[in-house]
């Protein structure tokens, strides 16, 4: 679903992601492991197409980002860790500017929004502007959009960050349907227990650098996912 | 605190100038004052030198007749106006709307701090528009009339006087204009129908007040009759009387103004101190904000985009005022040429009775001026901020999103210039079919022109990191090349139809037709050139923000 070559990304001097490969196939919810500033999320919009890279290639369903961006995108639905919105439009507009944007007929555009919403209870938000969200809110709002189009690659940044523990519990439901329906989550995460709870996979990344990656048992082995990371970032740093 | 504070607001406020933010690095120091003074070029400019004029014309004759306290009157009522004109549209969001509202007040600072730095910023704007008219007032006093000590301090004093005035009269505007919308539901529509409300009474006073000095500038006897109105004014309305005398140096005067500003100023601190709090709470909150119905039904992309443009136009009045003011000045310039067009028509062809056609051209030149009045363009790039990610995570090319952009322009402002030409058009008739084709053209192919011109500038002078939409709206550099440019272009083409008029052959004058065809031709070409680069170079630029 994913395949990412030889990723490197700088600004200015400073290597933000350097030599970066991972894959992860369809049906895998793949975790993204590191400390601030290790180069989660450069990785993470170089792969929405968001940021330009210096060399490497990424597909997405075997189309480059670099010379298909429009196709991958088509794929790709993409949550920020911080979604600032249109903040002028109401949820419902932004939903169906989406929905627009993917060619979503009115009514399974209807459908969708209201199983959505209803999952995350912000059905009776939708009709107030975007403005008058809570930061959980326009998570929630950022996580329907994000499925409306039934996306093949669903790229999250941090997505727990800011949900209740009920919203929580349902966009992992939501992440574990979407994999059994044969689609791929990428996501980044700072809660190792979520990673370990969640994820089919994992990868640790620290200054820009893969430093492990596998199978959560892979990673693992007998210790606890915190040990492991806690263990690699004494040993590099 | 304070000091730091208002330097962020002045950063805010002028970061395109010396921050390119697509390039996220800072501008050469050439490439800043390059910036700052075109921006100085266009206030001081174009205000000034026609402030500058009457000036010229009125210094020396008031002076003679002891009435120096009636030209400080005159220029400092315009700079007032025009001051508070200038900044009235951006002091409620500047003061109330800021994104860092919240972020400066869970700070240890005291929100005092806060007021006053915003307070700072807003009067920096004011008196930027106040002096551009008094200024050249107050020198060409100074120059033309003899040496005085006195009036040198009044007229200095005066200056400071009259800014403080657009400050105090801007900050209640847009304190009132805060209280209002607390209550309303839809704010930005009930705010731009407040501000033009104001601004048709500013037209109304400023005609009036024009017509009146021209009829005064006209007389042979000025001096004179300016100082018979004088005295009828000293014994109706002495406070303005004392009110001019600041700027002469009267020493009684200087000292009864600075008492009453002072006051003023302190009580307007003590209102805002007290509401400030309260007032930019409920300003980002949603009571009363309107509900949408539910899901749309399917549309195209075009026309979502197109959409999500109206919809950022519309939930802004300082975008819809400072960016589509020529929508309504068109429709109005059309409706005037219905009821007063062969009037003005027939004045024109007075003062160029040699030169047919002159009265097309001149039309135009003005047609063209309201129509760089609406730059919706211009800011629409920057306007993405931090929401620059949903553009670009989507399946959308560059080339999409900003034609969107560049259609709201063109629906804003082709339906009132094609009317407003079409209504020019039955007030200069009878005009020949190649003429009356030209006169379309040249209008016409302006709004192609300054829309593209807008969106490149647009995605040249991007920045996307504002904490305050004024600053991209108002200040922007996209918005002022935009504005100093198009409006350029409305001065050249009656300029140099002018010129070509007073220098030419008296028996030969330029062909009307001619001429609007090659500013048509222009036009169009360099609209092609835009719309070629927009295509290739403006959409992989926008795509790599």
């Amino acid at each position: 679903m994913l395949k990412i070559h030889h990723l490197t990304k700088s600004y200015g001097a400073v290597k933000a992601v350097d030599d970066l490969s991972l894959e992860i196939a369809p049906g895998e919810i793949y975790g993204f492991i590191g400390h601030n500033g290790a180069g989660k999320t450069t990785t993470l919009k170089a792969v929405t197409g968001i940021l330009t890279f210096d060399s490497g290639e990424i597909e997405v369903a075997g189309h480059s980002i670099k010379s298909e961006p429009f196709e991958c995108k088509k794929r790709i639905a993409y949550i920020p860790d911080n979604p600032d919105m249109y903040e002028f439009m109401t949820g419902h507009k932004y939903l169906s500017f989406i929905a627009d944007v993917f060619g979503i007929d009115t009514d399974t555009r209807k459908k969708r929004i209201g199983e959505y919403a209803g999952k995350l209870e912000l059905t009776g938000a939708l009709s107030n502007p975007i403005a008058s969200y809570s930061h959980g809110m326009k998570q929630k709002l950022a996580i329907i959009s994000a499925f409306l189009h039934e996306p093949s690659l669903i790229v999250m940044d941090e997505p727990f960050v800011g949900l209740d523990p009920i919203a929580s519990h349902t966009l992992k439901q939501m992440m574990r349907e979407k994999c059994e329906q044969g689609g791929a989550i990428f996501f980044s995460t700072h809660v190792l227990e979520v990673a370990e709870k969640l994820c089919d996979r994992i990868a640790i990344i620290r200054k820009g650098k893969l430093i492990k990656s596998g199978t959560m048992d892979e990673v693992r082995g007998d210790d606890t996912l915190e040990e492991v990371f806690l263990e690699l970032e004494e040993k590099d740093a | 605190m304070l000091k730091l504070l208002f330097k962020k607001q002045l950063a805010e406020l002028f970061r395109g100038y010396y921050y390119d933010t697509r390039k996220n690095a800072p501008r050469s120091k050439a490439k800043t004052v390059l910036l700052f003074a075109l921006y100085f070029l266009l206030i001081f400019g174009v205000l000034g030198s026609y402030i500058g004029y009457m000036a010229y014309t009125l210094a020396e004759p008031f002076a003679e007749n002891n009435v120096g306290w009636l030209y400080f009157c005159l220029f400092g009522l315009i700079a007032i106006v025009l001051g508070t004109f200038g900044s009235a549209f951006s002091t409620y969001s500047s003061l109330y709307l800021a994104k860092d509202n919240e972020l400066l007040l869970s700070l240890p600072i005291k929100p005092g701090c806060i007021i006053a730095s915003r307070l700072l910023g807003v009067y920096v704007i004011g008196t930027l528009y106040a002096s551009a008219a008094l200024l050249p007032a107050a020198i060409i006093y100074i120059v033309k009339t003899p040496f005085r000590l006195q009036v040198l301090l009044g007229s200095l004093i005066f200056v400071v006087m009259i800014t403080l005035v657009v400050f105090m009269l801007s900050v209640l505007l847009g304190w009132a204009v805060a209280r209002i919308s607390r209550k309303i539901r839809n704010k930005a529509f009930v705010t731009v129908i407040a501000s033009l409300a104001f601004v048709a009474v500013y037209y109304i006073l400023y005609f009036k007040a024009q017509n009146a000095l021209v009829g005064l500038l006209s007389n042979q006897e000025l001096g004179t009759q300016a100082a018979e109105f004088g005295q009828k004014l000293k014994g109706t309305a002495y406070a303005v009387y004392l009110f001019g005398c600041v700027g002469v140096g009267d020493i009684k005067a200087v000292a009864v103004f600075a008492a009453a500003v002072c006051v003023l100023l302190y009580l307007i601190w003590r209102l805002l101190s007290r509401t400030f709090l309260s007032m930019a709470a409920s300003a980002s909150g949603v009571s009363g904000a309107r509900r949408a119905r539910g899901v749309s039904a399917q549309g195209s992309v075009r026309r979502a985009l197109l959409k999500k443009e109206f919809a950022r136009f519309a939930s802004s009045a300082n975008y819809m005022l400072n960016s589509g003011m020529g929508t309504l000045m068109l429709t109005a310039g059309g409706v005037a040429l219905l009821i007063k067009g062969k009037s003005v028509a027939a004045a024109i062809a007075d003062v160029f009775s040699f030169a047919p056609g002159a009265d097309a051209v001149l039309l135009c030149a003005a047609s063209v001026l309201l129509t760089s009045m609406n730059m919706s363009c211009a800011p629409s790039v920057s306007l993405e901020g931090k929401s620059i990610w949903i553009p670009r995570s989507l399946p959308l090319t560059g080339r999409q999103v900003l034609t969107a952009k560049l259609q709201m322009q063109l629906i804003l402002t082709l339906p009132p210039a094609v009317f407003a030409a079409a209504c020019a058009l039955i007030a200069l008739s009878p005009l020949g079919i190649f003429e009356a084709a030209a006169y379309f053209g040249a209008c016409v192919s302006a709004v192609f022109l300054f829309a593209l011109m807008g969106l490149v500038f647009g995605i040249k002078r991007v920045n996307l990191s504002w904490t305050n939409e004024v600053a991209v709206i108002k200040q922007g550099p996209a918005v002022t090349f935009t504005t100093l440019l198009s409006m350029l272009e409305g001065l050249v083409i009656a300029g140099l139809y002018i010129v070509s008029l007073l220098t030419g052959v008296p028996e030969q004058p330029v062909n009307a037709g001619v001429y609007l065809s090659g500013v048509c031709i222009i036009n169009l070409a360099l609209s092609f050139a835009l719309y070629a680069w927009i295509n290739k170079k403006g959409a992989a630029m926008f795509d790599e923000l």
